[in-house]
């Protein structure tokens, strides 16, 4: 890297203790000068030349990643989108407040309040307008509980009824429907067209519409409070589909199923809802 | 040649080679998976199992064990000289070999299925990062080795050349300090602690910036020992001269300067890092390029000199008078166009703009692949047929099936990955178990993954083959244990401090790394980010 240094083979070094200096010298000069100037064209150049109208001190934090200094326009709905889709966040305490729930204390509640409608087994007494719970992900009972009581979803029936419970309770309660053995199902893939079969596994890059499976499949990758869909009636999940488009249910984060399900054919969602019916797995 | 170490250097290799066995044994299963061809063979947890013990065995534990062995035979050989410690050199690899019986058994029962990378917040059994743990300070206590036999046998001969060897054997030892600085962090401060449930939280910012700082330089402590050979025993095995000592030196140096600090080149598609930094370490990895050209170049001119000295005339004559039935010059060779092909997957890597194109496809696992088998494991085999008949006093029966051993291994590189770097592009994602092939949009994908699968077969049978050859080593004749190195075309009688000892180096190393990191790992500590739930796959959430 020295300029002083014989590149060329031969008896290479001296012993004179001027020539280690100057490899010192000049190993560090080269190394510090390259850092420089690459801190110079990463820093101030290019974040400066690629955004017009952006004071260098600006560029230099932008650059740096500094929270504030974002490039992100200020958003006309902010005020809108700052009322939020729901109270629940996936905090460390709501995630104790689930794990430490009790099945066994939710039994109670399951039988004297919620089985009139849900089924004490989690079966539902009428599934086209109440789901059926069996099974369903505790976190996304929660998350509905507590959005009945906050106003976030509506529902004349279901709001006093989340009212007069405690957080933990909602938890229980949750955790005991979460533990019901739910029907054998699997999806009715042969009573749709392959275009739904698709849509549902795979989703619809070219609408940015992503697999529905992605968040509501067996694996449930997806955000925590992404209910399972497989075995909640057709007609109920054709009207939720239908009123996450309709703007009426406005409980999803980040507005994500208002976004899909408004893009959604109302064939789609009805072969949608049919598909995740569900038939008897044994078949 | 008075003083030996062959039993200490027997037990590194031989665990070594034992459980790179397995692991491509492993690799050949995990396509076989891959290819969609035995459904019955689908299972993700056993796939993701697999993927973390191969990953495991080839980043971790088959390297460091090698390297380890390869340090200490070139420390006896080159100094002439005992180790400082022969009991402290066992008790590290009996460290390593507790880590590694703590490690796999986690594994291989699906408690740590989180890959060798192992990002958080995915946490799997403890067992497994203790036993990395493990690894990891066995290894230091080769560290410690090498630096103090170098700093004694200098002591003895003030003002003399270390010898190249060495030199470079101990710029491996300091590489591998700095490099598991990052991981060690990671470990002890972020992952062991969620991992034994004492917190339910974990910055992965943090975390994957750590990481990264490990997992650049970490190919370059596998890389080296092959760099190593290249100026010190292949210009020898081609019946000629090493062109330059100086050059040895300085690549070595650059090696460890320009390997540690760009590892956030893994990171340019990641949130939690501003574009300048991003920028500064792309800037830095470009520089990685001039000790790999200063090697070309080098051991080009020392194998002409071979050639030439054999009797090649013209520009080119000398390639064909090189002596190709010697493994160590196939093998040079064979490792050269690999890493040509690798390099030139690795740029397109380490280019801000251009790694958004295959960042998480199949083309990152191709390019590793390339580099670490293709470069550095046929390098490695080059180096067990030069040392393990000076090991064991014994010669080879056949040089024939040591060449079809490499020849196939190099094939097989080829066959495995080229394909691997076109479904990248075509964006099948890494680190996925299966894929549904009856889906037309990528049924043709299935085509390219079979034909890695043959040549994941074709590595395995080269692989079984190596450890064969070893094996039949001890039927072989009475052989000279005697090591010798290529000699210098102009042997150094003083070479310049800077090239001589790591003060320099270490100096200049924390100059980076303060530039390259200070800032990016202290933003963790003043602004405010959000950590992440910490998932633990051994308590199955
Ligand atoms: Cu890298």
């Amino acid at each position: 890297m020295s300029e002083t240094s014989p590149l060329t083979p031969g008896p290479i070094g001296s012993d004179h203790p001027a020539s280690d200096r100057s490899w010192r010298i000049w190993t560090s000069v080269f190394i510090a000068g390259f850092v420089l100037v690459s801190l110079v064209i990463g820093f101030v150049i290019l974040p400066w030349r690629s955004e017009s109208g952006v004071d260098p001190f600006t560029a230099i934090c932008r650059a740096l990643g500094l929270p504030g200094s974002e490039k992100i326009p200020p958003d006309p709905g902010a005020a809108k989108a700052s009322a939020p889709a729901s109270n629940v966040t996936w905090t460390i305490e709501t995630n104790r407040l689930l794990s430490n729930a009790s099945a066994a204390k939710g039994t109670a509640l399951a039988k004297d309040t919620c089985g009139a409608c849900h089924g004490e087994d989690g079966k539902s007494t009428d599934p086209e307008q109440f789901p059926n719970l069996a099974g369903q992900s505790q976190a996304a009972i929660f998350k509905e509980l507590a959005d009945f009581q906050s106003g976030d979803r509506k529902s004349d029936i279901m709001a006093p009824i989340a009212q007069a419970l405690t957080r933990e309770q909602m938890a229980d309660v949750a955790a005991y429907y979460a533990a019901q053995k739910p029907d054998d199902l699997r999806a009715a893939d042969s009573a749709v067209m392959l275009k739904v079969d698709l849509l549902a596994r795979e989703g619809d890059p070219k609408r940015g519409i992503p697999s529905c499976d992605s968040c509501h499949g067996p694996s449930r990758s997806g955000p925590e409070d992404a209910p399972l869909l497989l075995g909640q009636s057709a007609p109920y999940i054709e009207k939720q589909i239908g009123n996450f488009g309709s703007q009426t249910r406005h409980n999803d984060v980040f507005e994500r199923m208002r976004t899909i399900a408004h893009q959604l054919t109302p064939e789609e969602a009805h072969a949608l809802a049919i598909y995740y019916h569900g038939m008897p797995a044994s078949n | 040649m008075t003083y030996r170490a062959d039993r200490l250097i027997l037990a590194h290799f031989g665990v070594a080679f034992a459980a790179f066995a397995l692991a491509i044994l492993l690799g050949a299963w995990q396509m076989t998976v891959r290819s969609g061809l035995e459904p019955a063979f689908t299972s993700p947890e056993a796939y993701f199992a697999s993927v973390t013990a191969h990953g495991t065995i080839m980043g971790y534990v088959m390297p460091t064990l090698f390297i380890m062995g390869f340090g200490y035979f070139v420390s006896v050989t080159t100094l002439d000289r005992p180790l400082p410690s022969l009991r402290l050199a066992w008790a590290g690899f009996w460290l390593v070999i507790v880590g590694v019986a703590m490690a796999l058994p986690a594994v291989f029962s699906g408690k740590a299925t989180v890959l060798y990378t192992f990002y958080p917040p995915l946490t799997g059994s403890v067992f497994y990062y203790l036993g990395l743990v493990l690894v990891v300070v066995g290894s230091w206590f080769w560290v410690g080795l090498m630096i103090w036999a170098m700093a004694g046998w200098k002591k003895d001969n003030p003002g003399k050349p270390v010898p190249l060897a060495m030199y470079g054997n101990v710029a491996n030892a300091f590489l591998w300090l700095w490099t598991t600085v990052g991981v060690a962090v990671e470990l002890l401060f972020q992952v062991i602690p969620a991992s034994l449930g004492w917190t339910q939280t974990i910055d992965i910012g943090l975390a994957r910036t750590l990481f990264a700082w490990t997992l650049h330089p970490i190919v370059y402590f596998w890389l080296l020992p092959a760099y190593i050979v290249f100026y010190t025993i292949a210009p020898r095995a081609a019946g000629g001269r090493l062109y330059s000592d100086m050059m040895g030196r300085l690549s070595f140096l650059l090696l460890v300067l320009y390997s540690l600090p760009v590892g956030m080149h893994h990171l340019f598609m990641d949130p939690e890092h501003g574009t300048g930094f991003k920028f500064l370490q792309m800037m830095l990895t470009v520089l990685v390029t001039v000790p790999t050209l200063l090697t070309i170049f080098t051991i080009g001119a020392s194998m002409e000199i071979a050639g030439r000295l054999r009797g090649g005339k013209g520009l080119f004559g000398w390639i064909g008078a090189l002596p190709w039935d010697r493994p160590m010059v196939l093998a040079t060779c064979l490792s050269f166009v690999l890493l040509g092909f690798g390099g030139f997957g690795g740029i397109i890597n380490m280019s801000y703009g251009m790694n958004a194109m295959i960042h998480n496809t199949s083309w990152v696992t191709a390019h590793f692949h390339l580099i670490y088998g293709g470069t550095v494991v046929i390098m490695y085999f080059a180096i067990a047929y030069e040392f393990w008949p000076k090991l064991v006093g014994r010669e080879p029966l056949s040089l024939k099936p040591i060449r079809l051993q490499l020849w196939m291994w190099a094939i097989g590189m080829v066959v495995t990955t080229f394909p691997w770097h076109i479904l990248g592009l075509e964006g099948q994602p890494r680190r996925v178990a299966t894929f549904d092939y009856t889906n037309p949009m990528i049924a043709h994908w299935q085509n390219w993954t079979i034909v890695s699968m043959i040549g994941g077969y074709i590595l395995l049978t080269s692989g079984l083959l190596f450890v064969w050859n070893l094996l039949t080593l001890y039927r072989g004749a009475e052989a000279d244990r005697q090591m010798h190195y290529a000699v210098a075309v102009y042997p150094p009688h003083r070479v310049p401090s800077a090239l001589n000892g790591f003060d320099l180096c270490n100096g200049l190393v924390l100059f980076l790394m303060l530039m390259a990191y200070g800032y990016p790992v202290a933003q963790f500590f003043f602004i405010k980010d959000y950590p992440a739930l910490v998932h633990r796959v051994d308590l199955g959430n």
